[in-house]
């Protein structure tokens, strides 16, 4: 009896799988659970077993009576949805894809800044890109008839109207409107006449950071930068800083880091000195705070400003800076 | 600065090896720019700031290396004959504008024979680039790069009346240079003339006529103090620099005037011959003060935030050559050597303390404080704004502000003045500050036109900027421009699925409105705030970027969208009760806007009409002249229990009264 019943579900089965249409499902239901079907026909038998056999028997049959009912329940749902689905079935002809669009590099990298000084706390600051000369030159400690304000620098509008050609003006307006402690970050475009080629361009982006507080040192600068930098292009980069000037910085720095190409071991993109150039820092200057009205003997401050491009040139192996305003849709659509 | 390290040895011997002696150059702020190797002798560049024109010269790298190295600098001595005759009876100089001349000397060498330089001369001068001329300007030159100072030595014959006078140009006045062109000159510019005319533009270069030549036998040298600012701008005027101006309008050492001088008197006698007269012309206007400063030692780790022990910050500021005046527990007080002119307050000294310990000390681990902040409203919408129109295939694109005085580059959809002109534009053809991103976008198209990139979708989130009058600076308004191939209601159709996004989108409105800068275009609002403009460009841009096909372009306040989004999103219950969909397709007049028919259907005292949604638009066979038919599912539902079929049939009805009442439409059947 046991092998009986194990040799009507599997044949039910196969006849159930087998089945394509609905009718045919009817079909073998009758054929299986109708009234003169096969379980009926078996199950007439029990009564031929002895008593002890009786119970287990029964049960078996009705479990494969349940079993050949849900069969045939399930094949019939599957029959009935998407019957091109069982057309022939090429997984390789292509979807229907939605349009995508891309971010510009730029943005990446600015995010990536973003993120890492959002989690030191740092605020996020604009200011105009049009500057007067107090925020763009004399409150940076960068008086008049200074070779910085040459009209072969700045893009003049008017003799006090320039388009900003660092972002330093905005730790200016920020200092001018809020006492420390200060710690804010800002990003922009700054724009310096030029002539362009693959290296250069009067169009480029930097990001500005600028911290007051008292105890600042340039033990903390250097600690901020290297966070930085390792936050940016991973913790291996080696970060060194080398005296350098900016008018509104005193100690000032330009700091190197190890070649994210080579190692440091010397390659073409860092000219086979192993170090890439990344921008100037330093302590604030004592002038750019009495220009603002903040106290240099109670506060000190620690200032950088990098380059963006820079950083989006070396991130992604771009070797032509003009590609990043040319805007190039296959260009574009790499990021 | 270009030096050679066997050149460089004549002044200091640091006794290091050659990598570590560039090392530490670099390390003191001087960087290695550009190394070659000339077989014995290595030729090295080194970046020297604009603040520390002390270094471009030989003796100046060589005064940092000594103090760098512990090594002593030597200063060649300088020696030689003089004839009896002295140079003030054969020569005179009048300074005529002392302030821009503080101080001008002069020295003749009588009986000088002009020829070549002997060969080791020759060799440094070339090793750093300099074309060797003959002795006397090799000389000039040799100890320009020894020691810093400019001279310029005139062929003392041709000089009228064997006169100097050192003034400013007269109007008109021209002069041709030792680089065979001709300048004419300001009366802002110095010049050094003779009896009749401009022999030099002052610190910059000299005369052709009075070159020392093969002709020349007698010299008369010039070394002087020009002022700073004067040099710059007859240099940029003129469009001429030379190594000369270069250290002038740097500064060049008071003190070292008279040195290179004597230095190179003492060479052209020793090499060309000649015989130096006795004693000098020196007019001397105002000397620069001397200045005194003072450096608290407790300011050290203020600034640093490393101990510099008091002992080794005097060393360094001595073996920097800077005079200790006094010392105490407290503070050092110092005179700032001559050559110095960037060093003149506490923080100045603290710099070169920190210069010549080494920034490397530096590295010292120190965590640093955080803070908690939340990005703004803005910068969090900003983010967004971006996924969404790049989620909508747009790619984001970084353009640059300076457009063309054409009508595209003067396009501007907001309330401003004339736009801002560059007064020193990079492209003379493109010197405005934009008023909108259009102009830029259009550039955009036509560069990826013309690169075989047929259909683009672009954006960017950048500054406009807008001239307000009675304000000094521009407003920057901040605005998201879409520019995309296709038709308008494919880049209607974005900024839908945009406003969607920002749960806007029930309350923007788009309004048909004239301008020059498209064809069609709308302006989109937002309740009462209006958000921007939406538009086919017009033809005339269209031919004017050579475009192959009419893009649509948005532009939309950035700061007025972000006004427009809820703070904060509040949850709406789910209804509880079915809704009833009704469609109903009407005939009017082709001329009412879709806008228009919302507005009266919305407007018909449904109370249960919770949504219209337009399906279809029809115009053209089987309709009258003038009509088209428009085709809207209206979604009713009750929010106390649900809507009979009646009841949505009766609405229906009263929505296509109103319909007919309002626009004369007719049911299509």
């Amino acid at each position: 009896m046991k092998d009986q019943l194990a040799k009507i579900l599997a044949e039910a089965k196969a006849e159930i799988g087998a089945a394509s249409a609905a009718e045919d499902l009817e079909a073998l239901r009758v054929k299986y659970l109708g009234r003169k079907g096969v379980l009926r026909n078996i199950m007439a038998k029990l009564s031929k077993l002895s008593p002890e056999e009786r119970p287990a028997a029964g049960q078996l049959a009705n479990r494969v009576k349940q079993d050949i009912a849900s069969l045939v329940g399930e094949r019939l749902k599957s029959l009935s949805i998407a019957p091109e689905d069982r057309e022939v079935f090429d997984a390789t002809l292509p979807g229907r894809m939605r349009p995508y669009g891309t971010l510009h590099p730029i943005t990446h990298v600015t995010r990536e800044v973003k993120r890492i000084f959002h989690q030191l706390g740092f605020e996020w600051v604009e200011g105009p890109e049009v500057e007067d000369g107090w925020h763009n030159f004399d409150a940076l400690n960068i008086p008049p008839n200074h070779p910085a304000r040459s009209e072969t620098d700045n893009f003049y509008i008017t003799d006090d109207l320039i388009i900003r050609s660092q972002t330093s003006s905005v730790q200016i307006r920020v200092m001018e409107k809020q006492k420390p402690p200060i710690r804010i970050i800002a990003p922009g475009r700054v724009y310096r006449p030029d002539t362009v080629d693959a290296t250069h361009h009067y169009f480029f982006h930097q990001v500005e950071l600028l911290m007051v507080d008292r105890g600042l040192t340039f033990v903390d600068l250097k600690n901020i930068i290297t966070l930085f930098i390792r936050g940016l292009f991973g913790p291996e980069v080696k970060v060194r800083m080398r005296p350098s000037y900016f008018p509104f910085t005193e100690p000032s720095a330009e700091t190197d880091i190890s070649c994210v190409f080579c190692g440091g071991s010397g390659c073409r993109v860092c000219k086979d000195t192993g170090w890439l150039e990344m921008g100037g820092s330093g302590m604030v200057d004592p002038n750019v705070f009495e220009a603002v009205g903040i106290d240099p003997e109670v506060y000190t401050g620690l200032a950088f400003g990098f380059g963006i491009d820079r950083f989006a040139m070396l991130k992604y192996g771009i070797d032509d800076i003009r590609l990043l305003t040319e805007n190039d849709v296959r260009f574009l659509k790499q990021f | 600065m270009k030096i050679t390290l066997n050149w460089l040895k004549d002044y200091v011997d640091a006794g290091l090896p050659q990598e570590e002696l560039l090392e530490r150059l670099s390390a003191a702020g001087l960087n290695i720019e550009d190394r070659r190797s000339l077989g014995d002798d290595l030729y090295v560049e080194l970046e020297v700031t604009s603040n520390r024109p002390d270094c471009l010269s030989l003796i100046g790298v060589a005064r940092e290396v000594s103090a760098l190295s512990g090594k002593p600098l030597v200063i060649p001595t300088v020696e030689y004959k003089t004839s009896g005759v002295k140079v003030e009876d054969v020569a005179s100089v009048d300074v005529l504008d002392a302030g821009l001349c503080p101080r001008y000397t002069a020295r003749v060498i009588k009986g000088v024979k002009v020829g070549p330089s002997p060969a080791w001369m020759r060799k440094r001068l070339e090793a750093i680039g300099l074309r060797a001329v003959n002795n006397i300007a090799d000389i000039t030159n040799y100890v320009l790069m020894e020691c810093g100072q400019p001279l310029h030595a005139f062929d003392y014959d041709r000089l009228n009346e064997r006169r100097i006078v050192v003034r400013r140009a007269k109007a008109g006045e021209t002069i041709t240079a030792i680089d065979r062109k001709e300048y004419e000159l300001k009366d802002d510019m110095l010049v050094i003339a003779d009896a009749a005319r401009p022999v030099a533009v002052a610190g910059v270069m000299g005369g052709l006529d009075t070159e020392v030549g093969d002709s020349t036998t007698n010299v008369l040298l010039e070394s002087a103090y020009f002022e700073p600012v004067s040099i710059r701008r007859t240099s940029r005027a003129l469009k001429l620099a030379s190594d000369s101006s270069f250290r002038f309008e740097r500064g060049v050492d008071w003190k070292g005037v008279d040195w290179a001088s004597r230095r190179a008197a003492s060479l052209m006698a020793e090499i060309s011959g000649g015989e130096v007269l006795e004693s000098v012309i020196d007019v001397q206007g105002e000397k620069p003060p001397v200045v005194k400063t003072s450096m608290r030692f407790s300011r050290l780790p203020v600034i640093l935030g490393i101990d510099v022990p008091a002992d080794e910050a005097v060393r360094i500021l001595k073996a920097l050559q800077f005079r200790i005046l006094s010392r105490d527990a407290e503070r050092v007080e110092v005179e700032v050597p001559s050559h110095r002119h960037d060093v003149e307050r506490e923080i100045d000294l603290i710099e070169e303390v920190a210069r010549h310990f080494g920034y490397d000390k530096f590295d010292v681990e120190k965590p640093i404080s955080i803070a908690v902040t939340l990005p703004s409203k803005e910068d969090s919408i900003e983010e967004e704004v971006r996924e969404m129109l790049v989620a909508n295939g747009c790619n984001e694109v970084v353009t640059v502000p300076f457009v063309g005085d054409d009508p595209a580059g003067r396009a501007c959809f907001w309330d401003a003045e004339e736009p801002l002109v560059v007064r020193n534009p990079v492209n003379k053809r493109e010197g405005l500050l934009r008023r909108s991103l259009l102009p830029c976008f259009l550039r955009v198209k036509r560069h990826n036109q013309n690169h075989g990139v047929a259909d683009i979708s672009i954006f960017e989130l950048s500054r406009v900027f807008l001239p307000k009058r009675g304000r000094k600076l521009p407003e920057e308004k901040r605005v998201v421009g879409i520019l995309r191939d296709g038709d308008f209601a494919d880049l209607k159709g974005i900024l839908e699925s945009l406003f969607a996004g920002l749960h806007v989108g029930e309350r923007v409105t788009y309004r048909s409105s004239e301008s020059a800068v498209f064809s069609q275009g709308a302006v989109i609002t937002c309740g009462e705030a209006v958000l921007g403009q939406v538009g086919m460009v017009s033809d005339r841009m269209v031919v004017d970027y050579d475009l192959r096909g009419r893009p649509a372009y948005a532009e939309i306040d950035f700061k007025a969208l972000v006004k427009e989004v809820a703070d904060v999103v509040r949850y709406v219950p789910l209804p509880r009760f079915p809704a009833v969909e009704r469609d109903l397709s009407v005939i009017i007049d082709a001329g009412v806007p879709w806008g228009k028919i919302r507005e009266c259907v919305e407007g018909a005292g449904i109370e249960t009409l919770r949504e219209v949604r337009f399906v279809d638009l029809y115009s053209g066979e089987h309709l009258p002249e003038g009509k088209k038919s428009i085709a809207f599912r209206m979604i009713f539902r009750r929010e106390d229990g649900t809507l009979t079929g009646e009841e949505a049939t009766g609405a229906v009805e009263t929505i296509l009264e109103r319909l007919k009442t309002e626009f004369k439409a007719e049911l299509r059947s």
